[in-house]
């Protein structure tokens, strides 16, 4: 998979968490997987359709989720991951892959995208794509982001 | 007939690999996307190539055309999951003879190989 | 939503698994709406299409019957819903049901849908929820297991 399509999500990761203040994030590693097994507590999963067709996962650990969705709150203190939280990670993957799109369509490739599913549940193992899935993982100031980019291309 | 099976998925190509064998026919290759679907064409020089339309880096549509572009004759199954008048369209307009919907049964694979022929 | 727009999925679904696999789907009652997050069996695969409309189809099923659907359709043995090809079984599966649905929906109601590629994973006690599109549930069994259908649109379906 073309450099030129994965770093559109990495961008808007950046860009998008920024928004809310979080910055310093780098990326760590990367890994390419077909079948890949997500330790974190919390990955939503956003579709892509048109010039290009895929899957994007965003999993984190929940400690994680709770201190970006404090961020994405004005601070507000979050005690557990509740319906409104819930509804804000999905929202928070929603506007990264938004905002990649944005960018892809910078480079005259056109696509839209799906709503959010939220899966909680640890231990688990997943495929995004029939092509090997290129997983990074992204090192916050809150923990780690891993970005799973299942793009048919 | 020698046959070459294009799909992304592992199951299309075992599942279409057994009827075609139970059948009497040869399995020459599996590829698994478009483009590796032109290449293995080239390569083994099958009789009869059966390929799926959605699949990665080179979809089935853009593989037929090349392969119709080598070879005019070059006797093409297609298949997809959709089956709506746009995608069977799309199918017919490269000239591809015969286009089929998934699910296909054993009586759907050979009575398109026996209308292709 | 409109019930009518997710019963063309439970058709595709009992129409394909017993085409493709001989399994027979039986259904308990009718769609449901979801209000809650699912609280997976095992095996969850998720599809999403758009066009028109945007929609999700969900299938969660336990993992005796995934298990099941990939050793009829492979005629192979396997022993755990993680193996590969057991994931990959269940992910086309998902992809022909839905494909056959939108075929459906595109031919009648001229939908224009597309989908993407089927997302499909097995965990510990997963629990999925998919904010602010309301969504309706119909349960299923079959001899190998049970079997949840859910249905979401969005776009004024």
């Amino acid at each position: 998979m073309k450099a030129e399509y994965v770093n559109p999500f990495l961008e808007a990761v950046i860009n998008i968490l920024g928004e809310f203040g979080i910055e310093g994030i780098k990326r760590g590693n990367i890994f390419k997987k077909d079948r890949f097994y997500v330790s974190m507590d919390i990955t939503s999963v956003i579709g892509l359709i048109g010039d290009i067709r895929g899957n994007i996962s965003y999993s984190l650990s929940q400690e994680t989720a709770k201190n970006i969705v404090s961020a994405m709150m004005m601070g507000m203190h979050i005690e557990q991951m509740d319906d409104m939280a819930r509804s804000a990670i999905g929202e928070l993957a929603n506007m990264i892959t938004g905002k990649a799109a944005v960018l892809l369509e910078k480079k005259g490739v056109d696509v839209d995208i799906t709503a959010p599913s939220v899966i909680f549940g640890k231990d688990i193992y997943m495929i995004i794509s029939s092509v090997e899935a290129i997983c990074v993982e992204l090192n916050t100031p809150f923990g780690i982001m891993e970005v799973g980019i299942g793009l048919e291309i | 007939m020698k046959v070459l099976i294009v799909d992304d998925s592992p199951i299309i190509h075992n599942l279409l690999g057994r009827v075609l064998t139970a059948n009497g026919h040869q399995v020459c290759g599996n590829a698994k996307n478009g483009k590796e679907g032109v290449t293995m064409f080239q390569e083994l020089s099958p009789d009869l190539i059966f390929m799926d339309i959605t699949m990665p880096v080179m979809d089935g549509l853009e593989a037929a055309k090349q392969i119709k572009g080598i070879d005019c004759h070059a006797k093409i199954i297609m298949f997809s999951a959709m089956g709506d008048e746009e995608i069977a369209a799309q199918a017919e307009s490269i000239g591809i003879d015969v286009f089929l919907k998934k699910p296909f049964d054993d009586y759907k694979i050979i009575s398109a190989i026996a209308k292709i022929i | 939503m409109e019930v009518q727009m997710a019963r063309p999925f439970i058709n595709s679904v009992k129409t394909i698994l017993q085409q493709m696999t001989s399994i027979d789907v039986e259904t308990e009652g009718d769609f449901q709406p979801e209000n809650n997050d699912i609280i997976s069996y095992g095996v969850t695969s998720i599809i999403n299409f758009a066009g028109k409309v945007k929609g999700r189809l969900l299938l969660d099923m336990e993992p005796d019957l995934a298990v099941d659907i990939a050793g009829r359709l492979t005629n192979e043995a396997y022993s755990s819903p993680k193996e590969h090809m057991v994931l990959a079984a269940i992910s086309e599966i998902n992809n022909i049901i839905a494909g056959d649905a939108n075929t459906f929906l595109n031919n009648t109601y001229g939908l224009g849908l597309r989908l993407t590629p089927p997302v499909v994973f097995t965990g510990n006690k997963a629990i999925i929820s998919i904010p602010k599109i309301p969504s309706v549930s119909i349960a299923c069994r079959t001899s190998s297991g049970k079997l949840k259908v859910n249905i979401a649109f969005e776009g004024g379906a």
